[in-house]
């Protein structure tokens, strides 16, 4: 900042600044720490911008009491003649007289000049809204210090690009053996029951090694946080807790010393994290140590662990995945059972956490994009008209001695200064969209509540200004360059072919753009109908969803843990209005769920291969029934099926999978590894319909049905409790329920199932009306363009129409005359539209559910769409035509 | 032919403009430097007059020129200060305008007052 003021300090004379130069810097560099010190970044931009234009009435006033006559602006309101005779003037001199002088041009056409500001306005302020989210989601570095050499590893999964999960042996392992890391350290979620005081809540957090904070560079606010000995077995339970998490508990982010209760242990806060810590997500707002036993650590069929590790320097991402492939080829050799065929992978943190909305992101900032290159060509050729309407002033002048060059900056000023105004209007609408971007966001965005306007952004929104004053200035100042002033002269006002063909380039290309962003839009909104469309495999019927889960000495063993859920489930039942309960360790749509290997017992994996895993939920029998998921073939489980016969379904799926074109009843199997079973063996009695398990865009993978009582004691449950009235309703009954039972017990995630699946459609829904309204921006602007050159068409063809009438041509034929013009125009963008959408679309392949990147009725419909708009845009001036009075018309000329 | 200063009568100098009178108001105690005078500027008057280097600058120029203050040397009590600060004292010329100018806005306020444009004191 203190350099832009010494710069600007050249405006005043070599003498004025050589005596309080230096002194005003001094100055300015004092209140610049004021207004730091006050209000902050927006306080100093304050400050250099009316320092600035204090320094310029400075400048301006020292000029007229030197006694040299006030320099007025060349080409405006100066005779030109005067302006040839003077020698150069210094350039900053010149340059503030073509701002004075753009600004008094500006200020005389104020409709003119709202209609271009007001365009460049929304353009911009549509790019640093998004550039903000994008900047803040996916250029800005992790907050951790050296936040690109930190890598997460695990194992590669089957079809994807995620990132799976390892084991404790597996990572200890790479622990110990791989020398590319500095540090090294493994995490998992966890969510616990958190007691304050009557009350308790689920909460969030992640289990992690002893390293963690190593890997990461981070300290605490308050506190430490781990030592190895935190993390060795048989530890005092301690935690690690966020900012928001201590303000939240003890009022005040100094927790150090107190004791919370975390899932029936009462655990001693050590420390308490700086509020700007996330990791691995905003989501964990606690961190406690894993605290493995020797055994477990030696553990290779338990994967729920990833792997977080900060590389040496001067080590590349190529050579460490190298080394852990080598290590993970030990490992595969040692333990052959476990880990035949899984693969070492490491990618870079941030990777992980924003590969997912990548291309969402992506696809907004290139409508945004489109959306101000369609801007730009509107305010150009605004300028045009305008410049076409000066056309004989300009030629006089030029005629009188004023020298092409300075005409052409002058304009280029004019066109710089409303970027500049635009962009400063736009700041303030890109702000205003942010806000509602930000309440309107799914939660689910990585790092979403990080994001503001910060320098960059404002970098980045003082860059698209300037170059979109560059480019719409551009065509005005070249054409101006161009035109030899005799020709001009002789056509008065009349623009000149060269002057019509750049305008009709310029709509040309608004419409094709308008059209690639129509099509990206119109094919986002068909994919967000087919996803809602979508049958998720069972009913969606009115129920409310919720997770209820227990832990603590309470619940250590298997009987307790499973006569609490089967009493909350009977009490459950009991709710007038309660037509069915299902419980299920894992719902439809609401994730993956834990997989586990699938083993066939005739039909024995071959050692050194790994049997595939697969996921698997422990349900009560009445799932299927409340949920409405057909059973294919077979039966459903029963209130029988335990302990003696261990009943299994499975997915359409998993039937063919594993048993194509053959029957898989009464074929035996179970899950897990041969010394780590989650059941003896189970026994296959029906098959049900594939369900939507991650989410209705993902397809139905494989499920392996069975109930608590094969497979007891497990420890959270999600309930789906359905009604025959409004579901939100019951919530109050529920926790009653609940809490008669254990009021220790916290109901968590109470939803309605209808909530649940649009939260499933959520990432779509916000991206295809974002798309879709800048969409409509990009259409209206075209339009408008189209609008704006042919009535400027039918102004200048005025005398041509005239005649035409005089010799006969009907009113008819002259619309007609006015519409084939606009028409050309409009299908020559469309055909080119079409063409750039063919290529643009290609990269939303990964956006689109249930139809392709090519879908010719979206294409029709879109290009229909734009013609007819503009058919109708064209008809007005092509009315206004048929009114001309020939007589009138051809006297007036 | 070389530039004389223009010797003026002091009511010539008259109005003030708002910066100037309020830089001979901060003067008027003790000498002070630029962002002493700005932040004295700037209490006094609950921040409604703030002003900026440029500005300030662009009146100590001119309030050199024509006598009304003068540059002195940093004072002796004052250690370890930025030596690129400046300090300024107020010339007889600068006090009698400032009290012309302040008896000058009491006439025009009396004026107003009278008008009943403001209540009269009570």
């Amino acid at each position: 900042m203190i350099r832009i003021y010494r710069a600007a300090l050249r405006l005043l004379s070599s003498a004025v600044r050589e005596e309080h130069g230096e002194t005003m810097t001094a100055l300015f560099a004092d209140l610049l720490a004021d207004a730091r010190r006050r209000k902050g970044t927006a306080g100093a931009l304050l400050l250099i911008v009316s320092e600035i234009a204090a320094l310029v009435r400075f400048a301006w006033s020292e000029r007229e009491r030197s006694g040299r006559p006030r320099p007025s602006v060349p080409g405006f309101d100066e005779p030109p003649l005067r302006q040839a005779r003077r020698g150069r003037e210094p350039l900053l001199v010149s340059i503030l007289q073509d701002l004075r002088g753009a600004g008094r041009a500006l200020a005389r056409t104020p409709g003119f000049t709202f209609v271009c500001v007001a365009t460049i306005a929304l353009a911009i302020g549509a790019n640093t809204a998004i550039f903000s989210v994008v900047h803040g989601v996916l250029l800005e570095p992790l907050p951790y210090p050296g936040a690109d050499r930190i890598v997460v590893l695990g194992h590669h999964s089957d079809g994807g690009d995620d990132l799976d999960t390892t084991t404790p042996g597996n990572f200890y392992d790479w622990q110990a053996r791989a020398t590319a890391f500095e540090s090294m350290a493994a995490f998992s979620y966890t969510e616990r029951t958190l007691a304050t005081g009557d009350d308790a809540e689920r909460v969030l957090g992640a289990l992690v090694t002893g390293e963690l904070f190593e890997v990461l560079l981070r300290a605490p606010s308050h506190g430490r946080t781990f030592a190895p000995s935190d993390d060795a077995p048989g530890a005092e339970r301690v935690v690690v807790l966020s900012d928001g998490l201590a303000r939240r508990l003890f009022g005040d982010p100094d927790a150090t010393g107190r004791i919370v209760s975390l899932g029936g242990h009462p655990c001693t806060v050590i420390g308490v994290m700086p509020p700007d810590f996330i990791f691995p997500d905003y989501d964990a707002l606690f961190w406690v140590p894993a605290r493995f036993d020797a055994e477990f650590r030696n553990n290779r069929d338990q994967f729920f662990l990833q792997g977080v590790a900060r590389l040496k320097d001067r080590v590349t991402i190529d050579e460490a995945r190298a080394q852990l492939d080598t290590v993970m080829y030990g490992i595969r050799r040692e333990h052959p059972l476990f880990t035949g065929q899984v693969g070492a992978a490491v990618l870079p943190m941030k990777e992980l956490l924003v590969d997912d909305v990548r291309a969402r992101l992506m696809t907004l900032m290139s409508a945004v994009v489109l959306v101000l290159l369609i801007a730009s060509a509107n305010v150009g050729n605004l300028l045009l008209a305008r410049s076409a309407a000066r056309r004989r002033e300009i030629a006089v002048r030029r005629a009188l001695g004023a020298r092409t060059g300075r005409l052409i900056r002058q304009t280029l000023t004019e066109s710089l200064l409303l970027g500049a105004i635009g962009g400063l209007a736009g700041l303030a609408v890109g702000k205003a969209l942010l806000a509602a971007l930000m309440a309107w966001l799914p939660p689910e965005l990585p790092r979403a509540s990080g994001f503001g306007l910060d320098p960059a952004v404002l970098a980045f929104t003082s860059l698209i200004s300037l170059l979109a004053g560059l480019a719409f200035g551009l065509v005005p100042a070249i054409q101006l360059g161009l035109a030899p002033s005799a020709d001009a002269m002789r056509e008065g006002v009349r623009g000149t072919a060269r002057g019509r063909r750049l305008r009709s380039a310029l709509v040309v290309s608004e419409v094709a753009l308008a059209l690639m962003l129509l099509t990206a839009a119109g094919l986002l909104v068909r994919s967000f109908a087919n996803l809602v469309r979508v049958d998720p495999g069972f009913r969606p019927d009115p129920a409310l969803t919720f997770t209820v889960g227990v832990s603590g000495p309470a619940y250590e063993e298997n009987d307790r843990r499973d006569a609490f859920f089967e009493a909350l489930e009977e009490r459950l039942r009991r709710i007038p209005g309660v037509e069915g309960v299902a419980r299920s360790s894992t719902l439809p749509v609401a994730g993956r769920g834990t997989g586990a290997w699938f083993n066939i017992i005739d039909r024995p994996t071959p050692p050194g291969q790994t049997p595939p895993s697969v996921p698997y939920r422990v349900v009560n029998p009445d799932y299927f029934r409340v949920l409405g998921i057909p059973i294919v073939r077979g039966r459903s489980l029963e209130e029988t099926d335990g302990a003696e016969m261990r009943a299994v379904v499975i997915s359409e799926s998993v039937a063919r999978r594993f048993w194509p074109g053959d029957d898989p009843f009464g074929k035996r199997i179970y899950l897990g590894t041969p010394d780590n079973r989650l059941f003896p063996d189970g026994e296959i009695v029906g098959i049900a319909r594939d369900v939507k398990q991650t989410g209705l865009a993902e397809g139905s993978p494989a499920a392996v049905y069975f109930t608590h009582r094969t497979r007891p004691g497990w420890s959270a449950f999600m309930f789906a409790v359905r009604t025959s009235g409004d579901p939100a309703s019951l919530a109050p009954a529920v926790r009653t329920a609940l809490r008669e039972i254990d009021p220790s017990i916290p109901l968590v995630r109470v939803r309605t199932m209808d909530e649940v699946l649009a939260r499933s459609a959520d990432p779509a829904r916000v991206s295809m009306l974002l798309v879709a309204l800048f969409a409509l921006l990009a259409l209206v602007l075209a339009v408008l363009g189209v609008f704006g050159i042919l009535s400027y068409a039918v102004g200048q063809r005025r005398v041509e129409m005239g005649i035409r009438m005089a010799l006969g041509a009907t009113a008819t034929n002259v619309r007609l005359l006015v519409l084939r013009q606009g028409m050309i125009l409009v299908l020559t963008g469309v055909l080119l539209g079409l063409c750039g959408a063919l290529v643009l679309t290609r990269f939303m392949e990964s956006l689109l559910f249930g139809l392709g990147p090519t879908d010719p009725a979206t294409f029709a419909t879109v290009a229909l769409l734009l013609v007819a708009t503009a058919a109708l845009a064209s008809d007005l001036p092509a009315r206004r035509a048929t009114r001309l009075d020939p007589v009138d018309v051809l006297r007036h000329e | 032919m070389p530039d004389y200063p223009r010797r003026r009568l002091p009511a010539a100098h008259l109005p003030l403009t708002v910066p100037v009178f309020h830089i001979l108001l901060a003067l008027s105690d003790r000498d002070r430097h630029g962002y002493a005078i700005i932040r004295e500027i700037s209490e006094r008057t609950g921040g409604e007059v703030e002003l900026t280097a440029s500005t300030l600058y662009a009146a100590v120029k001119r309030m050199l020129e024509s006598g009304m203050i003068e540059e002195v040397p940093t004072p002796p009590e004052v250690e370890r200060d930025d030596p690129r600060r400046r300090y300024y004292r107020i010339m007889p010329l600068g006090l009698e305008l400032a009290r012309l100018e302040t008896g000058r806005l009491e006439r025009t306020l009396k004026m107003a007052r009278r008008k009943r444009l403001v209540p009269s004191k009570a």
